[in-house]
């Protein structure tokens, strides 16, 4: 259980620590981006994601995050895997490149649906990965801050003057209580097992009992202890509608501006190349070489 | 028979840099119908024996044998760590976070039934638990979450004594107790104590050790510090101020080294300490 807490805050004194926040997650958005586009042509696919990972490898040794610890964390994801691989062999579509790798009974399972389902597995480990690197990087307060001033237009419009601060104190309050509700997992899995629940066998339906006794006592308690929280905040004289002063405040510096024309160049290049996708760039020529030679 | 705790060992978080040695050597043996308590000071290892004796933590080296079933690294995929559970129920140091069902008489029955006891009986054995807590007929409808928290301890308790196991451990269990509620409490263990069962205390009540505890066991560090009878830890730990040895021994030592011939052992309370003095009182009039 203890290994859920992957991405958690460490701090590190690295260049990607002391960017500002609101750059780090603009720029984070801009490579999700940059990574949710879909290329149809393979060599472009095989080449951007090759570009991806070293960009990512590099990215997390100059952030100093566990990268072993990223593994770890992604091996839950196993039944995703199976499960999107079967809807790429068993749903048909029309892109079929490549040659039929078997046959269960009348359907032909093509090399296509393995090279698919890998790519967008990858695409996610990668997006999983930046996420982490991030959350990670930088401190809970910070990114409650950058996301307060993302809000900020928001102040502009009267009645909704201080939802930016409120949406901006709830996300940092949630962000806070994740380690402690794995740790109240963890408890809760353990008190049901003395009363002879059994989480790790039986059959579909016993499971299910087991996980209703663990989500309710998780949900009560997550509830009290919110209500226990938000008393403590007024007790000690919280107001979401009081102006107030900030003890740190984000800047902008050198850094910043590298880390953002590094991105911003990146991603310009993943535009021209997804505009010219379906044209046939240059770079899909190594895809004909192989079609040619009939496989 | 009884429980064996033969050279445990727990580490937690093997893997992360920040580890911690919770059990370091632990060894010693509990007999059937004692009345043991367990004693250390915060973050001794305590919860953590507690537990390693439930199965819920596997120990990394050593065992726990309860009767025939042994729980160790090698069995730690056992079946039989089910049957354990029946065996040895455990009652956590705030137990009233485990309840989940719609109705107090529903929720203390979901053990029961967890062991393969039928709806009625599972509802019968539940209502005789409550009975047992001293709950009565009004509660059993009503939804856990609407009691006070004291009121939620007592269902808790009841949802293990419905399992019917021979061995009961109590972590803390009069923590955030009023003395009255914490005095029937008590007094409803050692019921069960007069029933044959073995009960096993953690505490931090010295008092409580002094009155009820057949016998100690310290732990300092992970490691077992001391064993033997309460009047013994007391006479051990004298000099010790991380241990709070209860008023009436302190009574009683004072008295004893004013000249007094009192036998510690004896004084398990205030009345016992009165009756030691009146009979010491008799023999030199
Ligand atoms: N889930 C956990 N993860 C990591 N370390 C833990 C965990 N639970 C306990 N520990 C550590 O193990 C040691 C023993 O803890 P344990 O809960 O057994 O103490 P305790 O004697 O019950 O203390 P208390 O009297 O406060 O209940 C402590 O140093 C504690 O920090
Ligand atoms: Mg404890």
């Amino acid at each position: 259980m203890s290994s859920m807490t992957f991405g958690r805050y460490s701090f590190r004194d690295t260049f990607v620590h002391r960017l500002d926040a609101r750059n780090k997650i603009f720029l984070m958005i801009l490579c999700m981006v940059a990574i949710f586009f879909q290329f149809k042509m393979w060599s472009t696919a095989l080449l951007l994601s090759g570009l991806y990972l070293v960009a990512l490898i590099i990215l997390m040794i100059i952030s100093r995050v566990n990268i072993l610890q990223l593994f770890k964390s992604l091996s839950g994801m196993w039944l995703f895997i199976i499960i999107l691989m079967a809807i790429y062999i068993f749903v048909p579509n029309n892109n079929y490149y490549l040659p039929v790798a078997f046959k269960i009974a009348s359907l032909q399972v093509r090399w296509d649906a393995f090279c698919q389902s890998g790519y967008i597995i990858l695409r996610l480990i990668m997006m999983i990965s930046l996420t982490m690197v991030l959350t990670s990087t930088t401190k809970p307060m910070d990114m409650t801050y950058a996301f307060e001033w993302f809000l900020s237009p928001l102040k502009l419009i009267k009645p909704a003057r201080f939802v930016a601060h409120e949406i901006a104190m709830t996300l940092s309050i949630a962000l806070r209580f994740i380690p402690t509700l794995l740790e109240e997992t963890e408890r809760i899995m353990k008190a049901q097992s003395s009363r002879g629940v059994d989480f790790n066998r039986g059959g579909l339906f016993k499971r299910f009992g087991a996980v209703i006794a663990l989500i309710i006592p998780l949900f009560v308690s997550a509830l009290e202890r919110s209500e226990e929280l938000a008393n403590a905040m007024i007790v000690r004289g919280y107001d979401p509608r009081a102006n107030r002063t900030r003890y740190r405040l984000l800047r902008f510096s050198w850094r910043d501006i590298i880390a953002f024309l590094l991105v911003a160049i990146g991603f310009a290049g993943v535009i021209v190349l997804f505009v010219f996708d379906r044209t046939g760039s240059p770079l899909d020529l190594i895809w004909h070489l192989f079609k040619v030679k009939g496989f | 028979m009884g429980i064996k705790i033969e050279n445990l060992f727990y580490t937690y978080g093997k893997k992360a840099s920040n580890s911690t040695l919770a059990l370091n050597d632990v060894s010693f043996a509990i007999n059937d119908n004692d009345f043991v308590a367990i004693v250390g000071e915060t973050g001794s290892g305590k919860s953590t024996l507690a537990q390693c004796l439930n199965a819920l933590i596997i120990p990394d080296k050593g065992q726990v044998v309860v009767d025939d079933i042994v729980v160790s690294y090698k069995n730690r995929k056992s079946k039989k760590m089910r049957d354990l559970r029946k065996r040895v129920g455990l009652v956590f140091q705030f137990p009233e976070y485990q309840l989940f069902e719609e109705t107090v008489e529903k929720d203390v029955a979901f053990g029961v039934k967890n062991f393969g006891v039928k709806n009625e009986e599972a509802l019968e054995e539940a209502h005789k638990a409550l009975a047992q807590v001293g709950l009565d007929e009004s509660y059993y409808k009503r939804p856990p979450f609407e009691l006070s928290g004291g009121e939620r301890r007592k269902v808790a308790i009841a949802g293990i004594l419905a399992i019917k196991p021979d061995i009961i451990i109590f972590d803390e269990p009069t923590v955030g107790f009023d003395p009255a509620s914490a005095k029937e409490l008590m007094g409803l263990i050692v019921e069960m104590h007069k029933h044959g069962k073995t009960i096993i205390v953690i505490t931090h009540d010295m008092d409580l050790v002094n009155e009820y505890a057949q016998k100690v066991f310290m732990l300092e560090n992970g490691k077992l510090a001391f064993e033997g009878t309460p009047s013994e830890l007391f006479l051990h730990v004298q000099n010790y101020d991380r241990l709070d040895i209860p008023k009436v021994i302190k009574l009683a030592l004072a008295l004893k080294e004013k000249g007094m011939d009192i036998d510690i052992n004896s004084v398990r309370s205030i009345d016992d300490l009165i009756e030691a003095i009146n009979c010491w009182r008799n023999k030199h009039e």
